[in-house]
């Protein structure tokens, strides 16, 4: 492993340096290229407090790195057109044991072919011992759901004769997850943490056409998914799970079990998009969206150990289960728009779309509960969830002045649907409803190139709502302001409100959402020798709800609260003139909040770059990460993190 | 035929016929001169051409920038050729000749809309998920040049390194990157995702400029196709309000961007119907749990399959 990064970190160095040879090279006219590399290696202090929320938080590592790649390589002036190529833009980020890696690669040649290949490969760890044990300091620790997995995404485009009046295309998109991670067994009264492995991939594969004219552009699309989930759990010894209190006198365990889930997905789907301007007045677009995903579920699960029927009352040693399942979900979804110009400062938007989508699915359950005489249920299983969903939004934009645009306009969401009810009467559906009108108006104001004001507002009154916590009464406004007072100066202010309520009595939601954000960039003078930025958000989240809490089913209120300080300020300072000055920042970031999850997340940062030669930087970097959490101190952690690098320009 | 109007998406308006302006039409008119005007584009009439040796000689500094821009391409073999940069700004002879700035245009400065129309006169055919671009962000709102640098420094038009990408759409969405600064979010600050990711500032066919995938599903399940389903029991809120009913995708201070800080929380606020009036979606409470017990302060301790389950109606397994 140790070998691949240096070998990553060789590779990327001599393709600079063949670059640079070339660009040596008695050749009259030289490649048009340009780029950056960034090479390093980082350390990390010992991470102190708990070293798995420090993964779950950061998760950067220790070693030699490619931090950062990225170049443009195009034929010389005048061999325009001869290279296989016309542009090669490259972009990897992060490679050589991080935890996040990213390639790009955008190859193109006019009017021939544009092939674009994106690969990202990012680690999810998550382990919080608080998630699950929110008691942990009192000494009740209880299993959880944690991962220790990879995603890679691969993502290929093709693009055939782009710009001409036809141009078809090809794509290829692969997503797959891997990994282990701890989850849980439940067998009816005891719950036991288990390890397992996960293991799902989806494949897409599209081709299509793009059309075009002056006037009119056509996108038709077709493609298909293929998808597979092999998840397992295989874990063995004895495993007293979450209830270490007998029941009934007996101790319930398990001693081992295996779980394979086998699900298998496919899916078609057909898109097709028609935009046009047929007048200089009117701008109209059709979109039509079909998928019709659906899986087949194969699954096996045996588990030995002692265990409890909680309906029959009835202890047992071992148990065999199968399930043999099929869901289909037809979707489709369309919408029609045209912005209409009557007038040269008036322009109206109007829009309607639509989203149905129909699960229908169907299982085959089979438990056999091993005792002498194994006793035996098969159980067939349906499930139906069907979704209407619809929009109709009308905007007119009117621009009285150069400097004044003004908004306003209506959007009316209606739908319903159908969804299973609840375990009290487990084969039943029950349906919901959705209905809300929002007014919306807005109003940007412009001073010239210094002032910018934009305000945006929504007054939303809903009848109808599928969940609790749904937007209902809702008034919304967003001001965002920018003004450059000087060369020097930049300033940028953003204030948001959403209040948001459903005054049904048995619900009472009250929420609140508020937000004010201000920055300022200051850039002295044009010798660009200095410049700080800094920036601070205040936000609050105030949320009351009415709801019954289990077991004696009595009236609470869930109150939740976030109260967050967010910071951040970089200054950049050239010591000394010319192109070989050293560089330093200096700044950082924090995070504070207060209410039901107090956090604090620092990370302030030291950076210095010093340049060798107009081509060749050193650099230095150190960045310390601070966390903690007063109600969960158990979980905070604290690390400093060194990089050293040289970074070539061209 | 020049290679230029073969470029992605690019349709360059005709030399001398530069876009002119929408011609206001009255709405009772309109339908009538419909048909006609579909195959009818009306001329504005010929101008003076200055050529871009005389654009540099005043303004050099731009001219020496520009010579980078992947816009320099309009310069060669072309029948813009020495005109590149009256492609944006307009035939420029009496500006030229009297130095006067109202006679020549400057897209920056026009109102909203009318500069992202100069950009869009050969721009416009470049394929987006909403067909093609249409008009500026936010419907020209934000215009072009407030995030492509026309004159350009680079070959491309726009950074695209994820960190550039994140920076330039953090100087108005504000609120958005200061959540990212909150300790559980997506990997924007390590550069390993940047907005683009999910949002397409060109516009989708999803609210927020959100990206769909496989025609029309949510663009999360770009990355998350484990969550995809369908399933044989759905977790209805995942299909009907989508992931944003319970994560706050752009950063929390909860575990796993939950929106509140314990996940029983988050679940019995929908699961707690009171009575048959409150006419919502979800159910009674699972009326069994005391979650005085610490065994039942997480439900995803047992209900594993949150998304939605292949195997089991309550999502245990």
């Amino acid at each position: 492993m140790r070998r691949a990064r240096y070998w990553v970190l060789l590779t990327a160095v001599a393709a600079i340096g063949a670059a640079q040879d070339a660009d040596q090279s008695p050749v009259p006219a030289e490649p048009n290229f340009s780029g950056t590399l960034d090479i390093g290696n980082r350390w990390l202090s010992d991470v102190r407090g708990d070293f798995n929320a420090w993964r779950s938080v950061v998760n950067l590592g220790e070693g030699p790195r490619l931090l950062n790649l990225d170049f443009h390589l195009g034929p010389p002036q005048g061999l325009e057109g001869r290279w296989l190529f016309d542009s090669l833009n490259f972009r990897s980020n992060a490679w050589g044991g991080d935890p996040y890696n990213t390639s790009f690669l955008d190859i193109s040649r006019t009017g021939a072919y544009r092939l674009t290949v994106d690969y990202r490969n990012i680690a999810y760890f998550n382990f919080l011992p608080s998630f699950a044990n929110p008691q942990i300091d009192q000494g009740i620790r209880l299993n959880q759901r944690s991962f220790d997995t990879h995603r890679r995404l691969y993502d290929v485009q093709l693009d055939l004769m782009p710009g001409r009046r036809v141009t078809p295309f090809f794509g290829y998109t692969r997503d797959s997850g891997f990994g282990t991670g701890v989850t849980v067994f439940v067998a009816d009264i005891n719950e036991y943490p288990v390890s397992n492995r996960l293991w799902d991939h989806t494949n897409n594969y599209r081709g299509g056409v793009r059309m075009e004219t002056k006037r009119y552009h056509l996108i038709l699309e077709q493609g298909g998914t293929t998808f597979k989930d092999d998840q397992e759990i295989l874990d063995g010894g004895r495993n007293p799970g979450n209830r270490t209190a007998p029941f009934l006198g007996q101790r319930l365990f398990l001693d081992d079990v295996l779980q394979a889930y086998g699900i298998r997905g496919s899916s078609i789907y057909s898109k097709g998009i028609l935009t046009g301007n047929p007048t200089n007045w009117l701008d109209m677009n059709l979109q039509f969206l079909y998928s019709q995903p659906q899986t087949d579920t194969s699954y096996f699960q045996e588990n030995r150990g002692r265990f409890v029927a909680l309906n029959n009352l009835l202890f047992f040693d071992g148990e065999r289960s199968s399930v043999l399942a099929a869901a289909k979900q037809p979707h489709s979804a369309g919408s029609v728009g045209f912005e209409l110009r009557p007038a040269r400062r008036v322009r109206i938007l109007q829009s309607w779309s639509t989203n149905r989508f129909h699960n229908a699915t169907r299982a085959l359950l089979a438990d056999q509960i091993l005792l002498a005489t194994p006793l035996s249920q098969e159980t067939v299983a349906f499930d139906r969830l069907v979704v209407n969903h619809n929009e109709q939004r009308l905007v007119a934009i009117f621009d009285p002045m150069r400097w004044l645009s003004l908004r306003a306009g209506h959007r009316y969401i209606w739908g319903d649907a159908r969804v299973r009810a609840s375990a009290v009467q487990p084969e039943g559906l029950e349906g919901g409803q959705l209905r809300r009108n929002v007014a919306l108006a807005g109003i940007t104001f412009r001073a010239g190139r210094k002032l910018t004001l934009n305000t945006d507002g929504e007054i939303a009154d809903g009848d109808r709502t599928y969940f609790r916590t749904s937007l209902q009464d809702y008034k919304k406004l967003v001001t965002r302001a920018r003004y450059q007072a000087s060369q020097a100066w930049n300033f940028n202010f953003r204030h948001s409100i959403l209040a948001n309520q459903n005054p049904t009595r048995s619900i009472e939601y009250q929420f609140r959402h508020w937000e004010h954000a201000a920055s300022v960039y200051w850039t002295p003078g044009a010798s660009k020798r200095a410049s700080v930025l800094a920036e601070y958000s205040r936000t609050a989240i105030i949320s009351n709800l009415t709801i019954l809490a289990p077991g004696m089913l009595n009236r609470e209120l869930s109150y939740y609260r976030d109260f967050g300080h967010t910071g951040t300020v970089l200054a950049d300072v050239k010591l000394g003139g010319g192109p070989l000055a050293p560089m330093i920042t200096a700044g950082g970031t924090y995070f504070v909040s207060s209410g039901s999850r107090p956090t604090r997340f620092y990370q302030p940062v030291g950076r210095a770059a010093f340049p060798v030669h107009k081509m060749l930087h050193a650099t230095a970097e150190w960045r310390w990460y601070g966390f903690a959490e007063p109600f969960y101190a158990y979980e905070g952690f604290r690390a400093h993190q060194f990089t050293v690098g040289l970074r070539m320009l061209r | 035929m020049s290679w230029l109007p073969r470029l992605p998406g690019l349709t360059l308006p005709p030399q001398g016929r530069h876009p002119a302006p929408p011609s206001p039409v009255p709405g009772t008119v309109a339908a009538s001169l419909f048909l006609a005007a579909t195959f009818f584009v009306p001329l504005a009439p010929a101008q003076e051409y200055a050529g871009t040796e005389m654009c540099a000689a005043c303004h050099e500094e731009i001219f020496t920038k520009f010579q980078k821009s992947a816009h320099k391409r309009i310069e060669r073999k072309t029948e813009w050729t020495d005109q590149a940069c009256e492609t944006c700004h307009g035939p420029g002879a009496e500006h030229a000749a009297s130095g006067d700035i109202a006679l020549i245009k400057n897209p920056s400065k026009l109102d909203a809309g009318a500069g992202d129309r100069s950009c869009l006169a050969c721009h416009q055919n470049q394929p987006s998920p909403a067909g093609r671009i249409r008009n500026g962000h936010a419907h020209s709102q934000v215009s072009c040049a407030e995030c492509h640098t026309v004159h350009g420094t680079r070959e491309e038009l726009v950074d695209r390194r994820p960190v550039s990408v994140n920076k330039q759409c953090a100087t108005c969405h504000m609120d958005a990157w200061v959540q990212f600064q909150r300790p559980h979010t997506h990997r924007l600050a390590q550069g390993a995702m940047s907005c683009t990711g999910c949002h397409n500032p060109h516009g989708t066919a999803a609210p927020s400029n959100l990206n769909l995938v496989a025609a029309n599903e949510p663009g999360c399940l770009k990355c998350h196709g484990d969550k995809r389903g369908p399933f044989t029991f759905e977790h209805a809120p995942v299909r009907l309000e989508g992931c944003q009913s319970c994560h706050e995708p752009h950063g929390s201070a909860n575990p796993r961007m939950l929106t509140r800080h314990e996940v029983r929380f988050q679940c019995l606020e929908c699961h707690s119907n009171i009575g048959a009036s409150a006419g919502v979606l979800g159910g009674v409470a699972p009326a069994f749990h005391d979650t005085r017990n610490p065994r039942f302060r997480n439900c995803t301790v047992c209900h594993v399959k949150i998304h939605g389950s292949h195997i089991n109606r309550a999502l245990l397994r």
